[in-house]
């Protein structure tokens, strides 16, 4: 017997979001401020990569042994296209940049029954088409796929701040004078208890718009800062700090921050703020004059245009093309804004979800390799810094 | 294989989007006044609407009422009646389990005897009982979609009360029935909620000028509105919101141009139409280019459609043909102000190739068309049904000759259409959205009044000034 659905329909029924559960849900802890797309034209991609085995073997089967094939994707399918590659490449398949190769366009998409995968293989009379399909579960939704910012609080405190990094179930704290490790910052006590304190020793004169980064590893971790660079342990908690410029950890090569700068620099040339990665190696830039900048994976410049101040990229987000969120201005309330944008090739589709901030983001760092991003936000109302981790959420 | 790319439709992504983050708690109470063009008589399943806009105007109305055991949603097959279904391996045994607690409109709780009963009456081939909570269902051929078939309005569950009255479970009840309006009131005790307004007043027989004049009026406050149609609107800070595509504008050639030979006239007639432009100047926005009967979001393989290339004849060519072989009768119908303007601008660009293309709206007799220019709505529902349905109303005449495809299998579906599109028979043209237009009454909410699939959604919908 095949089983349908036991849907639990008051979920999306009229209560759903003007009844009971709707202000609840805007009063979340996590400020999450979540809104959904219109079901519209312009479907989400969805992760088809489950099918890529089956499909990759019909054309496969449909080119014979031994084939070379020019592949094309739909510019926003590049995760189903790589897998594909791939596995045409076990499969014995050449895939080629060549003229000569047949030529195979393909396209993923949903229908309402059904998730397909068809490829249109060569030209003319010679043409084929294959198709691989798989049933639409009830969690498969296109358009109806909520894709969210979630800002987490995670440290307050009254004096300004540059970073902040977990280290087990404590954080340490970088300042401009300082690192502190601080224990028992919880949702309810975000100030949490500092429970040791190492002075940054520099010689040097911060710059005015000062910035600095944390890296831990296990029990060790390092602070970045303009010209200098600390190396500590957590325990016993160790800092020693010297005037070296080092590359910071930011997910993309480069050679720190020159000492009463706040731009990082390149060996290529790139002088940029801040760096969202990502996919297949590439980023997105703050550049000069807050220009975002995409480069790929080869270094080059593929495309410039829109501005913003603060970029962060999401590297593990749900859906099958990378996210960033970039900076705003709430205009209502003067306070800065983060709004979540699809990276579709070199274009951001703006998202409907918007996180109104607190007060001024001074910080914006994204995880290397993955994971939530940190931000920190002057509160001038309430007079104190916050730290929060960004991440998305995914609901399907 | 061309990628579909467009800009159109953005304008129906931007309201709804605006609608979506201008959101506002919602507030309870009024009267909600609707128009619809066609006079609705009956809104009884069982019978057969008169004509198409008589069954476009039911399939609105009819769901605020009735409810099948199934839906289909933007995200597709959903439990309505039903809380879930199952089936014996070749799909001709299936057990639906009712939904508990659901209410009629005349207070008393939806038994399955009385949903088994509406199935009997509709499906009298399929033998369908109750057993417990549950009903059963057995059709004489393997049905592997019959849940698809079930959400059809066709299939609503209905309850017939003395006197003919009609009774359902939706979110509005029938209150008063007039020649040309109906009077529905919010039903208290609605499984999914009760709805925001405590009625809608539905006015039938306004055509489409007319509802714009009501909407700019304040005599209406959901009117539906055609692509021509929206840049008054929102010119007038009035929103208009869009489904999904969900209409096909296709070029029909008739039989005498329909010739194996010709196909390379046919093929070269067809790529003088700039979809784009319809698009975004005729149609302001509010479609999509089409090159297939279905739309993507419906078959989800129209990227792979193979377009309409091929040889096409030279300029020089078109030239020396026949005063007659280059001239084209493209007959519209006359009360389609939508299809007329789009038949203007393809005559333009057959012009530039060096065709007359000569449009004809006749009220009464006219010399024989070449072609016409047809609208027809795409069902939302799995594709090989809907490509049933719209092929069915493409070649409403008998022409042209559809195969239909094989059998629920995609690839099927594929083939039969990719073989329609290979004759040159029928040419795709645009995807057009319906549109409504909806007045300042209506409070913005996140939900849409305009259903991603098509059809209202009224009983999410809250007007300004009522209470909290």
């Amino acid at each position: 017997m095949h089983s349908g659905t036991d849907v639990t329909v008051l979920s999306f029924a009229a209560v759903g979001f003007h009844g009971r559960e709707w202000w609840p849900r805007l009063t979340l802890a996590t400020l999450a401020l979540t809104t959904v797309s219109m079901p519209a034209s312009a479907q989400q991609p969805a992760p088809f990569v489950d099918l890529a085995a089956e499909f990759a073997a019909s054309i496969a089967g449909a080119l014979g042994p031994g084939g070379s094939v020019r592949l094309t994707f739909a510019p926003d399918q590049a995760r189903v296209q790589a897998e594909v590659e791939r596995l045409l490449s076990a499969r014995g398949v050449r895939i080629s940049d060549n003229g000569d190769a047949t030529p195979v366009a393909a396209a993923c998409s949903m229908n309402l029954r059904e998730r397909v995968c068809a490829a249109e293989i060569g030209r003319g009379d010679a043409r084929r088409v294959v198709m691989t399909t798989r049933p639409r579960a009830a969690a498969d939704t296109d358009a109806d796929t909520i894709v969210a910012i979630e800002l987490r609080p995670i440290y307050t405190q009254r004096r300004p701040m540059l970073d902040v990094a977990a280290v087990g179930d404590q954080l340490l704290v970088l300042s401009s004078e300082s690192v502190t490790l601080v224990s028992g910052a919880t949702a309810a006590n975000l100030g949490g208890r500092p429970v040791a304190s190492k002075p940054i020793t520099a010689a040097r004169v911060w710059p005015r718009d000062l910035r600095g980064r944390l890296r831990v590893a296990g029990q060790t971790f390092e602070a970045f800062l303009p010209g200098v660079t600390c190396r500590g342990t957590v325990n016993p908690f160790t800092l020693v700090c010297a005037d070296e410029i080092e590359p910071w950890p930011i997910g993309l090569d480069n050679s720190g921050i020159a000492p009463s700068r706040n731009a990082f620099s390149t060996s290529d040339g790139f002088v940029f703020y801040e760096v969202a990665p990502l996919d297949r190696g590439r980023v997105l830039l703050v550049s000069e004059r807050s220009v975002l900048t995409f480069v790929d994976n080869g270094r080059r410049t593929a495309a410039r245009g829109e501005t913003a101040d603060h970029a962060a990229g999401f590297l593990d987000s749900c859906a099958d093309t990378p996210h960033v969120a970039l900076e705003g201005r709430a205009s209502e309330t003067n306070a800065d804004t983060l709004r979540l944008f699809r990276v579709v090739d070199t274009r951001l589709v703006p998202l409907p979800s918007v996180v109104v901030l607190p007060g001024a983001l001074t910080s914006l760092w994204s995880a290397v390799g993955g994971g939530p991003a940190t931000a920190i936000v002057h509160d001038f109302n309430a007079g104190r810094y916050e730290a929060f981790q960004i991440e998305l959420s995914c609901a399907r | 294989m061309k990628p579909f790319r467009s800009s159109c439709l953005a304008l129906a992504s931007v309201l709804a989007a605006a609608g979506a983050l201008g959101a506002a708690r919602p507030q309870y109470g009024g009267t909600l006044r609707a128009d619809v063009e066609a006079v609705v008589s009956s809104l009884d399943p069982a019978s057969t609407p008169a004509d198409l806009k008589q069954s476009a105007a039911r399939a609105r109305i009819a769901p605020l009422v009735f409810e099948s055991l199934t839906a289909i949603e933007p995200d597709g097959l959903r439990a309505e009646l039903a809380s879930s279904w199952q089936s014996d391996a070749r799909g001709t045994h299936w057990q639906f389990r009712m939904r508990s607690g659901v209410v009629l409109h005349d207070r008393t709780t939806l038994e399955p005897w009385q949903a088994a009963a509406a199935i009997r009456q509709r499906e009298p081939a399929w033998k369908v009982n109750p057993d417990g909570d549950s009903l059963t269902i057995d059709t004489s051929e393997p049905t592997p979609d019959l849940p698809w078939l079930l959400a059809d309005g066709r299939h609503a569950i209905v309850v017939r009360a003395a006197g003919g009255r009609l009774i359902g479970s939706g979110p509005f009840r029938i209150d008063h029935v007039e020649p040309s309006s109906f009077l529905l009131k919010a039903h208290e005790p609605y499984w999914r909620a009760r709805p925001f307004v405590d009625a809608v007043e539905i006015e039938m027989g306004r055509n489409l000028d007319t509802q714009v004049t009501d909407l700019e009026g304040g005599r209406a406050d959901v009117i539906t509105v055609r692509a021509t149609d929206v840049r008054r609107l929102t010119r007038r800070s009035l929103r208009v919101e869009a489904s999904r595509p969900l209409e096909l504008v296709a070029l029909i050639f008739e039989q005498q141009r329909a010739a194996d030979s010709a196909i390379a006239w046919r093929r070269t007639l067809a790529a003088t139409i700039n979809r784009d432009a319809i698009c975004a100047v005729v149609l302001q926005s509010e479609a999509a280019p089409a090159r297939t009967i279905l739309p993507d979001w419906v078959s989800a393989y129209a990227r792979v459609v193979a377009s309409a290339d091929g040889p096409a004849l030279p300029a020089s060519a078109i030239a020396a043909l026949p005063i007659d072989q280059r001239t084209i009768l493209l007959r519209v119908d006359p009360a389609d102000v939508v299809t007329q303007a789009i038949a203007e601008r393809l005559a333009v660009d057959a012009r530039e190739a060096g065709f007359v293309v000569k449009v004809q709206a006749p009220a009464g007799l006219a010399p024989r068309a070449d072609a016409r220019l047809v609208r027809v709505t795409v069902p939302a529902t799995t594709a090989d049904r809907a490509f049933a349905e719209a092929a069915g109303r493409l070649s409403v005449r008998g022409w042209p000759a559809v195969n239909l495809p094989s059998g629920p299998a995609l690839d099927a579906t594929y083939r039969a259409e990719q073989s329609l599109l290979d004759r040159f028979i029928v040419v795709p043209v645009v995807h057009v959205a319906e549109l409504y237009g909806v007045s300042e009454r209506v409070g913005t909410s996140l939900h849409p009044v305009a259903r991603a699939i098509g059809g209202w959604d009224l009983a999410d919908l809250w007007l300004q000034g009522g209470q909290p």
